[in-house]
């Protein structure tokens, strides 16, 4: 049962890993051909929406975050880059919440478009992102307003992820001098929740009276600003494998609403009456400041 | 080593041969029964979900009653029967077969009658049919799961439906409105397709606002 090739010793391996290494070092003395960059960053996210009044019906957009214990969310950001040249970086960037599972991936590819200065250059990015948001305790528009009844019966912690995936377009500048690199963008996204569909399902205290309130959200489409500033200082010169730090800035800006039908089942299921609500839009922003190690090679 | 191969290979397909008559044969033909009596139980549903009640004390909101049809001959024992097996030979099986023996009703319901021997209301008056002021719930979803069916909703889902091991139609029949008198008590008439129809009356209700 002996089968060669398979059972590779660890000593071999390093002897692969030194020659690997000092290949991509000898190629990058040279011209410098294909980097990859791994990194890890926390980010603080903060999610900031335009509260509305718990009147007439229900608006998910003030359950965003709704009662977080801390100021902003953490968000965990595992990235790879790779730059095939000088000209073209592709970045795939994911991104992990305190559920601990990567709940985000942003993918993008940008180019230098040309060279304004001998350190600054221009270029263009463009990808897809998502940036999910906790939507809290949304049950609680019915605990304070459906008095009289067992408001929601489920009584778990009613949290879920709300996605917000978008396609977005940024021209940036980018700035590099020596072991310092700058990039700072801004440009537009268009992205639209995700629709999900809650249930909430109520009984009389004390009686027979059941009902039951399905919530289907809808698409909308909106457009947001995206602004972006990242800053890379390496801590080595030297090609071939080097590490580095890096922070980094983000804003999103729009008017957004989450519009949904609504249908309340009244003791069974066929006395029911469906509406169709749109909440008004308003201002809505993300905010997230990151911070984390870079690993060149 | 390729008579270990060998060796392993003829294990394999062994231990694969016995997998297949080692399947429990749990596909038996159904075994018709009649529903021939009802028992109704009260039912406090003043909490999150029914439960069974000792007493004949109901909240005024909170009337219900969980309703049993069966056969009086008893199949819900068939169960607890020994298995049939072979003469003089027995399939040799992984474990024992657990197996939920299908029954089928000759004829299932086809109408619920409900009249009350108390005013309800001032509009509801002793003596008037009420059975459309009642929602039901099979047993099975009493755990709160969603909206009551309507009782037609309810007759119309015994129809060609398989019992397992019990054979019993069990439900529940919850009232509406709110009773304003100090009692209730109800007759229920249960039409099944065969045109026999089950009588019953609810215990004397007491009830507390």
């Amino acid at each position: 049962m002996n089968r060669p090739g398979l059972n590779i010793p660890p000593s071999l391996l390093l002897i692969l890993l030194w020659f690997t290494i000092g290949t991509s070092h000898a190629s990058a003395q040279s011209v410098r051909q294909e980097q990859m960059e791994i990194y890890l960053h926390y980010a603080c996210r903060e999610t900031y929406r335009s509260m509305q009044l718990q009147e007439g019906d229900i608006d998910f957009l003030n359950y965003l975050d709704y009662k977080a214990d801390t100021g902003c969310t953490g968000v965990v950001h595992v990235g790879f880059n790779l730059s095939p040249s000088e000209k073209w970086t592709f970045t795939a960037d994911l991104g992990m919440m305190s559920d601990m599972r990567f709940s985000q991936m942003n993918i993008s590819a940008s180019r230098i478009v040309n060279n304004t200065g001998r350190y600054t250059s221009w270029g263009l990015s463009a990808g897809i992102s998502a940036y999910p948001v906790y939507l809290n305790e949304f049950n609680e528009y019915h605990l304070l307003r459906d008095t009289g009844l067992m408001a929601d019966l489920d009584a778990n912690y009613r949290q879920e992820t709300l996605y917000d995936p978008g396609l977005d377009l940024m021209p940036f500048l980018l700035y590099t001098k020596n072991r310092l690199s700058l990039k700072a963008g801004t440009g537009l996204r268009i992205s639209s929740f995700m629709p999900f569909n809650l249930l909430i399902r109520q009984k009389k205290d004390g009686g027979n009276f059941r009902r039951e309130i399905r919530y289907e959200t809808l698409y909308k489409p909106a457009l947001t600003s995206i602004s972006t500033l990242h800053a890379t200082l390496m801590l080595s010169d030297k090609p071939g494998l080097s590490v580095g730090l890096q922070a980094g800035a983000q804003l999103l800006f729009g008017m957004r609403s989450i519009p949904y039908e609504r249908t309340i089942l009244t003791w069974t299921a066929g006395n029911r009456v469906t509406d169709k609500i749109t909440p008004g839009s308003k201002p809505f922003t993300v905010t997230e400041v990151s911070a984390g190690i870079v690993i060149r090679f | 080593m390729k008579v270990f191969r060998k060796i392993l290979i003829i294990l394999l397909i062994a231990n694969l041969v016995r997998i297949i008559p080692g399947c429990c044969d749990c596909d038996g033909p159904a075994t018709f029964f009649s529903f021939n009596k009802t028992g109704i139980t009260n039912l406090d549903n003043s909490g999150i979900f029914p439960q069974s009640s000792a007493s004949d004390t109901m909240r005024a909101a909170a009337v219900a009653f969980e309703i049993s049809l069966y056969d009086s001959t008893g199949y819900w024992y068939y169960a607890a029967l020994p298995a049939k097996s072979g003469a003089g030979f027995s399939r040799a099986t992984a474990m024992s077969c657990d197996c939920a023996y299908p029954m089928q009703a000759r004829a299932h319901l086809t109408n619920i009658s409900i009249t009350t021997l108390f005013p309800i209301s001032d509009q509801i008056a002793a003596g008037a049919e009420v059975s459309g002021l009642f929602a039901a719930s099979l047993r099975g979803n009493y755990a709160g799961d969603g909206v009551y069916i309507t009782p037609e909703m309810l007759c119309s889902q015994t129809e060609n439906k398989i019992y397992y091991d019990s054979g019993i139609e069990s439900f529940g029949l919850f009232l509406k409105p709110e009773v304003q008198s100090a009692n209730a008590r109800f007759v229920m008439r249960f039409t099944l397709s065969d045109g026999i129809t089950l009588t019953d009356t609810t215990a004397l209700i007491t009830i507390r606002p």
